[in-house]
């Protein structure tokens, strides 16, 4: 059997960006800021594109939603080896509310509609760290899923996932169609070299609206209000290990 | 491409390249069958930006590939270009400078089957580095049209050539796609099926040459604007490669190329 993979790749501010929260605190400022596809995303797209190397997957579909700028990482995707992407377009000024319910049910659509029996997304995005649109992505569509996949193995119409679990690690099988989320450790992603930059202009980006896949972005969620983390104060020195007791002591920690 | 002398008269001066074919051209006593192919390269590497930047300058002569037996001027892991982005390169998509699968699968496949072109008119369409054309020329084909719209790439075939000791027939820079076969016994088609749009057009005026009694052959990994066009019914399967690890680097999600041609 051969598969086709959906892949979802999220654009983020670029994970090395000192984040800054907007005057308003109700989000944080994107304007002129560097973005790259989300490092977990990356991860899914390379894990796929394995995949398709060990003639697993047959075709590797990638998906990102968002603005123009969307297909700069769609084409980071293609470059990866990805064999062609889909863009849902989302007007600049709408993607504050986007909420990881409606990248689900555009994901679960896109999946019934390309025919796709396994459905790879970052565990995460780094910007909002919801950690939540595989997981819906598999309550809509009724499948399986595997989060937090650190390794992934595919046996006679199942797939063995390893994954990283608080007390170490958990094997599971799960049947096909499925939907997996990757962890840091599945993959290390491959640098993308230029003849694979030059092909990957070559490949087609389908564009298309929520709206065409019947998904109405309505909100479920408000911000009430983003603030930056607490500055951490200085620590202190102490003499030796007597001192260091009874602060510890004073200061209630032990 | 035009063969006659370039526009600016008087005497120009030469690209290092083109002084060192012109000095090894007359050391091998293969003058003659130079000349011509001399003239072209000197009338484009006397352009400044060709100059500075040749295919020879920024391509390494690779034979890690399905045919080591042609030397081919490449953009390799070694290559300064390799890890440049697109905008660094002075190439504008130098398609020419890399092997693509299905290209690879052509050339060894007609190098295996030398007796399909023998005496033949062949025509190398979207001929990149040209190995294709090249492969039948060293399987005696009577005359190859190396075909490809990128100009830079019938420089880079010339070039092929000159390295394999290959005379290069004719080199032709127009789009043929629709264009009536009459004149060819064999096209060869590596890799041109990238693009789902693309190859829809690129199918059908194949078809049609096939129809017209053309040989068809077409070499590709596995794209998915082949694996999902209807006409792929009408194609049967001449032979399947496996890439070189080498290959495989630069063609992510693909290891295998394979030759098909019309039932």
């Amino acid at each position: 059997m051969s598969l086709r993979v959906l892949v979802g790749c999220k654009r983020v501010i670029d994970y090395a960006v000192k984040i800054r929260v907007r005057p308003d605190k109700l989000g944080v400022v994107t304007d002129g800021v560097k973005h790259s596809m989300n490092p977990f995303d990356e991860i899914a797209i390379e894990e796929a594109v394995r995949l398709k190397e060990k003639k697993i997957a047959k075709e590797v579909v990638a998906v990102s939603c968002g603005p123009t700028q969307a297909q700069e990482t769609i084409r980071t995707a293609l470059a990866m080896g990805a064999d062609r992407g889909i863009h849902v377009e989302i007007p600049a000024k709408e993607m504050e509310k986007l909420e990881p319910l409606h990248v689900s049910k555009i994901l679960a659509k896109l999946a019934e509609q390309e025919q796709a029996e396994l459905v790879i997304v970052g565990k995460q995005a780094i910007d909002d760290d919801s950690n939540a649109t595989a997981q819906m992505t598999a309550a809509l569509l009724d499948w399986p899923q595997a989060t937090f996949a650190s390794k992934l193995e595919k046996t006679d119409g199942e797939l063995e996932v390893t994954r990283e679990v608080d007390g170490g690690l958990e094997t599971i099988k799960v049947k096909l169609p499925a939907v997996v989320s990757s962890d840091l450790r599945l993959n290390e992603p491959r640098y993308a070299t230029l003849p694979n930059i030059m092909k990957a202009k070559k490949k087609k980006i389908a564009k298309m609206k929520p709206s065409d896949l019947g998904v109405n972005l309505a909100s479920h969620l408000e911000v009430i209000e983003v603030v930056d983390p607490p500055t951490r104060e200085a620590g202190i020195k102490v003499e030796d290990v007597d001192t260091l007791v009874t602060k510890l002591k004073d200061s209630g920690r032990i | 491409m035009t063969f006659g002398p370039s526009p600016r008269s008087g005497p120009r001066p030469l690209d290092s390249t083109a002084a060192a074919l012109c000095v090894l051209d007359l050391g091998n006593g293969l003058w003659k069958d130079y000349s011509r192919a001399y003239r072209i390269l000197r009338n484009v590497l006397c352009n400044k930006i060709m100059a500075e930047f040749s295919p020879t300058t920024e391509t390494e002569l690779s034979h890690k590939h399905l045919t080591p037996e042609l030397k081919l001027h490449l953009i390799t892991p070694t290559c300064r270009l390799w890890t440049s982005p697109p905008p660094h390169s002075p190439f504008l998509d130098p398609f020419w400078a890399f092997y693509w699968p299905g290209g690879q699968a052509v050339s060894r496949f007609i190098l295996d089957n030398a007796h399909l072109v023998k005496g033949k008119r062949v025509l190398d369409f979207g001929c990149g580095c040209g190995a294709s054309g090249l492969a039948a020329k060293t399987s005696t084909a009577k005359h190859v049209t190396f075909n490809d719209i990128d100009k830079v790439a019938l420089e880079a075939v010339l070039l092929n050539g000159y390295q394999n000791n290959i005379v290069v027939d004719s080199l032709l820079s127009s789009n043929l796609i629709g264009s009536p076969s009459g004149q060819y016994d064999v096209v060869l088609v590596g890799d041109m099926l990238y693009d789902t749009d693309f190859a829809h057009q690129v199918l059908c005026w194949l078809q049609n040459l096939h129809e017209s009694g053309s040989l068809v052959i077409i070499g590709d990994p596995g794209r998915f604007a082949l694996e999902s066009h209807p006409l792929k019914k009408l194609l049967m399967c001449l032979g399947k490669y496996e890439l070189t690890e080498a290959t495989i680097l630069e063609n992510r999600g693909y290891t295998q190329a394979f030759v098909w041609t019309f039932r």
